[in-house]
């Protein structure tokens, strides 16, 4: 499980110190970017939603209570920060990966990864956020639920309808969380 | 492994070919943090009223000077930023057309993934694709249904005059939507951005044409039809700045394009921004137009045994353009720079049905638009895939455009009638005959073959003015 956050830094970073807030912000960059890549599915988006996150986390860490976890509370500004790219991007010309166009034909297995990325994005946003932050992150259950704001049987719930709705695109077995 | 471990594996499969490495994200972030750094309140308060105020002063001076500015009587640019993919734009969406009684009712849209499943279906008619491929547009009465190329959901719907006959273009960069249309004779612009109708003109000559949006913030319109006919926007109104008399593109009163006519559009205005070259289907010619001076600079005429059935093509960087001859297999390379004719070759095998030609004879206004797409240029503008019409078998030929010669040829005793490649250059879709849909990769390999609704008409592909 997490540890709370440096209170060091925080207080530091409270006071407008930017090195402060890149040594609190640096270890999450990882989880965020995989976080905001597995929603988005593009790299491009992805690291822009990774962005702005940390422009408005930088702009709320006052709002950061002393004790409390750093990294559900910046990967839940990415959450919605993902939630609100998807729902402003629809008139954007997106990139794509320049050196993945014109590559050799997929093989069988890159198809089923494209049926489960297809899969995970016909998922409802919240339902998908738990299922990339549980199986891509592989976080537990309880941090997922402070991510997202939700109970722990919300999410649970959610996990298990995503587990249902992919079920129906894509073959896979009972899942056991 | 038990299930859980399998489906996480699976997932990580699936996403670790997106996500790649972590990018350094840290120093574009530091850049940013510093423009924003939190200072004590009282100092960013002085701070947001200075910038306010200085705001409030340049904006005033640019209000002022775009009040009086003159519109400009050269042409502003067109985008020469290279269009990217969007979400959606490996999905094929290929239309079936519904009919009562005997007469056409509209379309049935359906989405095909890379992996042959279907992945949405749409009721729609005069359908357009947005360059990007991200998005499907259809006029409705009153107004225009925008659709997500991913999965077919409905995302919006826009409020427009009611028009008839309504021809409708994106701009390059999908920021700008605009339909011109008879009864009422009119020409509309829509702020795609903001949902807006941003501005709408009645046209006092008929408007049937096909609009062309040029520069970042819609400042030309043209309508291209028999005549053409030049719109300065200056952000609220569209005025008539000039328009050209007779048949300007010699094409016999055929507008040339239209939504989704064959191989997308017949035209496309170069990277100079202001050369707009169109293919006529009546005659074969390919026209070079001055937007700027609005005159004819330069003409050629292909040698075609019948252009009606010409599925023009252009490269992706709009430089070449390729009529491929879906009846005869010939292949003709227009160098539009240069304005040449480069070379002119047989690249796809047409046999087996002495009677496809029939086909020609029977030709009728009604098909005007409906023109198969034989030929599809790869995404890097290497390879060209070409393909019989007429029923004829002979597959697929992959054409390499470089030295323009047939590499190789995929299911050669099959017939096929349309062709499209995906975004990623990954994907080559088929329509056959039977209402069938092949699924191939870029090494020729089968992903799924399938039946789609009856009456499959062709692919909606990307519209690039």
């Amino acid at each position: 499980m997490e540890h709370a956050a440096d209170p060091d830094l925080v207080r530091d970073a409270k006071r407008g110190d930017e090195a402060a807030f890149t040594s609190l912000l640096r270890p999450l960059l990882e989880p965020a970017y995989r976080l905001a890549a597995g929603m988005l599915q593009d790299r491009q988006l992805a690291e822009d939603a990774v962005q702005e996150a940390a422009m408005k986390a930088w702009r709320k860490i006052h709002q950061l209570r002393e004790g409390t976890q750093m990294r559900p509370w910046f990967l839940g500004i990415v959450a919605n920060e993902c939630r609100t790219t998807r729902r402003g991007r629809w008139w954007g010309v997106l990139k794509t990966d320049p050196d993945r166009r014109g590559a050799e034909a997929p093989d069988e297995e890159a198809v089923r990864g494209i049926d489960l990325r297809n899969a995970l994005k016909r998922l409802r946003a919240d339902q998908r956020v738990v299922m990339v932050l549980y199986f891509y992150l592989d976080l537990p259950l309880e941090e997922i639920a402070t991510i997202t704001g939700a109970s722990f049987a919300a999410v649970r719930g959610r996990l298990y309808r995503g587990i249902r709705e992919l079920r129906a695109d894509f073959p896979i077995a009972e899942v056991q969380a | 492994m038990n299930q859980d471990d399998a489906l996480r594996s699976d997932i990580h499969r699936a996403l670790d070919p997106i996500t790649g490495s972590t990018p350094d994200l840290m120093p574009a972030i530091g850049q940013r943090l510093r423009p924003v750094s939190r200072r004590r309140p009282l100092l960013a308060i002085g701070q947001v009223a200075a910038v306010l105020g200085i705001g409030l002063v340049v904006g005033g001076v640019i209000f002022a000077t775009h009040r009086a500015r003159v519109t400009p009587t050269t042409v502003t640019t067109s985008p020469t930023a290279p269009i990217v993919a969007g979400p959606g734009a490996n999905i094929a969406w290929v239309t079936s057309q519904q009919a009562s009684g005997g007469a056409y009712t509209g379309d049935l849209i359906t989405g095909i993934d890379p992996s042959g499943h279907v992945v949405g279906r749409i009721n729609a008619r005069d359908e357009l694709r947005s360059p990007d491929g991200s998005h499907l547009y259809a006029l409705v009465d009153g107004g225009l249904d925008v659709f997500s190329a991913v999965d077919g959901h409905k995302e919006q719907s826009f409020h427009l005059q009611p028009v008839t006959y309504g021809l409708p273009m994106l701009s390059a960069d999908g920021h700008y939507f605009a339909v011109a249309g008879n009864s009422p004779s009119s020409l509309q612009l829509v702020d795609l951005s903001t949902g807006q109708s941003v501005a709408s003109t009645n046209v006092g000559l008929p408007a049937f044409g096909v609009p062309v949006i040029l520069g970042e913030q819609a400042q030309h319109v043209y309508v291209v039809g028999p005549t053409i006919a030049k719109f300065a926007f200056d952000g609220t109104t569209l005025r008539l700045e000039q328009s050209t008399t007779g048949h300007t593109l010699s094409c016999d009163g055929l507008v040339v394009g239209g939504a989704n006519s064959a191989g997308g559009l017949p035209f496309r205005v170069l990277a100079d921004g202001r050369t707009l070259v169109a293919f006529c289907p009546g005659d074969g010619r390919v026209t070079w137009f001055d937007l700027v001076t609005m005159k004819v600079t330069h003409e050629v005429v292909v040698g075609q045994s019948n252009p009606f059935w010409v599925s023009p093509v252009f490269s992706p960087n709009g430089n070449t353009l390729y009529l491929h001859e879906g009846g005869t297999g010939a292949l003709h390379v227009v160098d539009l720079v240069h304005q040449t004719i480069v070379t002119s070759t047989k690249v796809a095998t047409v046999d087996s049905n002495p009677l496809a030609w029939l086909g020609s004879l029977l030709v009728t206004p009604a098909y005007a638009g409906g023109i198969d797409r034989t030929a599809a240029v790869s995404p890097d503008g290497a390879w060209l895939y070409a393909i019989g019409d007429f029923g004829a078998r002979g597959g697929v030929s992959l054409v390499h455009l470089p030295d323009v010669s047939v590499k190789g040829r995929w299911l050669p005793d099959v017939s096929f009638n349309s062709v499209w490649v995906s975004a990623d250059g990954r994907t080559i879709y088929l329509l056959g005959n039977g209402d069938e849909l092949r699924v191939l990769r870029a090494d020729g390999s089968q992903v799924t073959k399938l039946s789609l609704p009856a009456n499959t008409f062709g692919f909606i592909v990307p519209t690039i003015p």
